[in-house]
């Protein structure tokens, strides 16, 4: 603690407007960087879609000239089916990373994320459930919802239940394991009276993860406004996850009504990841490692780092579903892809980063 | 302003730790709470900062009961600084200070300039401008303790509460969180700490509550409380209480008396 006299609060404030303008920097990059990848997945796949003609068509539908004869094919390809899955895809990267990133700030954890806590799991059985059941597709998003907040909420009660309220990071992904085994095994429950003919493919598509099936305009719209109301609000106070960080006393002695905090971040964070579990199915790790990896680039301040694990997760969902288009004829699940990824990234960053966390 | 305690009583699940506390402090005090380990001084702490809600009695701010203050409210008066932490992800020391501003903010606020600019000042007040670029999580014990003061400083409150801001700091570091803390005070805010230290209460002039294990609490100026019978009540053991001129100085200092303590049954 010595000190030196020759920092000054007018020192301090110029580094932090460096930092700023760093941030901000970051962003475009970011916003160019998804721009990009996004064009590229408009023109990959087995259908391919040359750059040229993807403008001219573009040029075409935006200046209303009508679609020439000869782009007729592409354009179908382009509307009906790319355009709905690359957005899908967009949205769901975005989403499982705001959820992840969300739930991490709310519970002290880097470790947790929506897979481990269970949500994804919890939500996939209750989807399973309701489709057994024959609910209709508005119902099927609301119970997995429903089942969502049940799993978080099991795990934060078991979680204070075994680790007296010490908030130890290893009981709390224990009690998600836990938990989250619970559900695969309702989800399997379901697989196996489920009707093999119609029902049971179905579910299984889920379990795999996948955007193969799910790229539709109501299928856009729906994950859309599962975008707006559970990001929007996580985006507005994300100042106020920092200190969520540091605890339920310190965020209430700093001005945070921290019960209506929490029941925010729980039920936002639970809405992203239940809605893109529902659409496209499991895609496990997106949202553990997306917030990890930004967090190495942007540092953990939820002023930048939410925004950009957003933008982060939405590139990284869009490459891979690429690879998963073109690698081989018949498409591999993109869910298979992000474990694949996943794991061993995690590990690396487990050795990273471990000495951020106690 | 003056912060006022009137039979304060607080505990958890219903039942009692604290039974009934009264104190004043006002603007420029400071204020420590004294006693051994179980006694209470972390309920009644928490208590007075409003995580813990009132069993009975009444704390009010120049008159005003504090039972009706939102968060933000009760945040603008009273500062909360806990005991140097870990947090579980290393922010930039700067932007852990500019936190202490979330009161002053709306619901979903940026920063401004203005806020930047006490968060800033914060620091520099504190003799601590060169850690701004640091990361919390790579400072030393007393380096994160002044940060805390910092962004407690940042709330603007007309009172900081201290847990045992000396706790696992070595022997100059104490020193200076106590000289900070005796600076503050005489820029006019009041200040309540806990602290296990006697001492402490004589090096910053403070008035003091000794929280004995039978309930009883003994306020009043250190000279009055910290007094060798009432540290053997307290304590259960032997102190010495002793004056000590130095180049010019009076120092008062306690020491337990080793020789005299009944040996424990092993």
């Amino acid at each position: 603690m010595s000190r030196t006299a020759d920092m000054t609060a007018e020192k301090v404030l110029q580094d932090n407007q460096r930092t700023r303008r760093k941030e901000r920097t970051v962003m475009i990059v970011l916003v160019v960087l998804l721009a990009g990848v996004v064009l590229v997945s408009f023109t990959v796949g087995r259908y391919g879609v040359p750059l040229g003609q993807l403008f001219e068509i573009l040029w075409h539908r935006i200046s209303g000239q009508g679609v020439a004869e000869a782009n007729k094919e592409a354009d179908l390809v382009l509307f009906v089916i790319r355009m709905p899955r690359v957005l899908l895809t967009v949205m769901v990267g975005a989403a499982l990373s705001a959820s992840g990133a969300a739930f991490q700030g709310l519970f002290k954890n880097p470790m947790v994320s929506p897979d481990i806590l269970g949500v994804s799991s919890a939500s996939g059985a209750g989807a399973a459930l309701a489709i057994l059941l024959g609910f209709a597709s508005i119902f099927v998003n609301l119970t997995a919802f429903l089942f969502g907040v049940g799993a978080v909420l099991l795990v934060m009660f078991l979680a204070k239940a075994i680790g007296r309220g010490s908030g130890n990071i290893l009981v709390m992904v224990l009690s998600g394991v836990v938990v989250s085994s619970l559900f695969k095994a309702l989800t399997s429950l379901a697989k196996y009276v489920a009707d093999a003919d119609n029902k049971l493919p179905e579910i299984t598509f889920w379990l795999m993860g996948s955007f193969a099936k799910s790229g539709s305009v109501r299928n856009v719209l729906i994950m859309l406004i599962a975008l707006v109301v559970g990001a929007v609000p996580l985006l507005l106070t994300r100042r106020r996850m920092n200190i969520m960080s540091f605890g339920d006393d310190e965020a209430k002695a700093m001005g945070i009504n921290v019960p209506r905090m929490r029941t925010m971040i729980v039920a936002c964070a639970t809405l992203l990841t239940a809605i893109s579990v529902c659409l496209c199915g499991s895609i496990e790790w997106v949202g553990l490692i997306m917030p990890h990896v930004t967090r190495l680039i942007v540092g953990p301040n939820y002023r930048i780092l939410l925004p950009a694990s957003m933008l982060g997760g939405a590139i990284f969902m869009v490459v891979v579903d690429n690879f998963c288009r073109v690698i081989i004829p018949g498409e591999l699940p993109v869910g298979v892809v992000t474990s694949l990824i996943g794991a061993p990234l995690f590990i690396y960053l487990l050795f990273r980063g471990r000495r951020d966390w106690s | 302003m003056t912060l006022h305690m009137q039979n304060v009583r607080c505990g958890y699940k219903g039942e009692a730790v604290v039974n009934s506390f009264s104190a004043t402090v006002s603007s420029g005090d400071i204020f420590c709470l004294l006693g051994p380990n179980g006694v209470g001084k972390t309920t009644l702490f928490k208590c007075i900062l409003g995580l813990l809600p009132l069993m009975a009695g009444k704390i009010t701010v120049d008159g005003r009961d504090t039972g009706g203050l939102s968060a933000a409210e009760y945040a603008k008066i009273i500062a909360y600084v806990p005991q140097a932490h870990t947090p579980p992800f290393s922010f930039n020391v700067f932007d852990v200070v500019a936190m202490g501003r979330t009161a002053h903010l709306g619901l979903m606020g940026r920063l401004g300039q203005r806020d930047y600019a006490v968060a800033a000042d914060c620091m520099e007040r504190l003799g601590i401008s060169h850690l701004a670029g640091r990361v919390y999580t790579e400072l030393s014990g007393g380096e994160r303790q002044m940060v805390l003061v910092a962004r407690a400083l940042a709330q603007e409150p007309a009172f900081l509460m201290m847990d045992e801001p000396t706790s696992n700091l070595d022997f100059g570091n104490q020193a200076r969180v106590l000289q900070n803390v005796r600076m503050l005070a005489a820029q006019g805010l009041g200040i309540i700490m806990t602290t296990h230290q006697p001492d402490h209460v004589f090096l910053c002039e403070a008035s003091v509550a000794l929280m004995m294990r039978d309930n009883a609490t003994l306020s009043g100026a250190a000279n009055d409380v910290i007094t060798e019978e009432n540290l053997r009540r307290a304590y259960g053991i032997n102190v010495a209480v002793l004056h000590a001129p130095h180049q010019g100085a009076d120092l008062r200092l306690c020491q337990p008396r080793l020789d005299s303590i009944a040996p424990k049954r092993r």
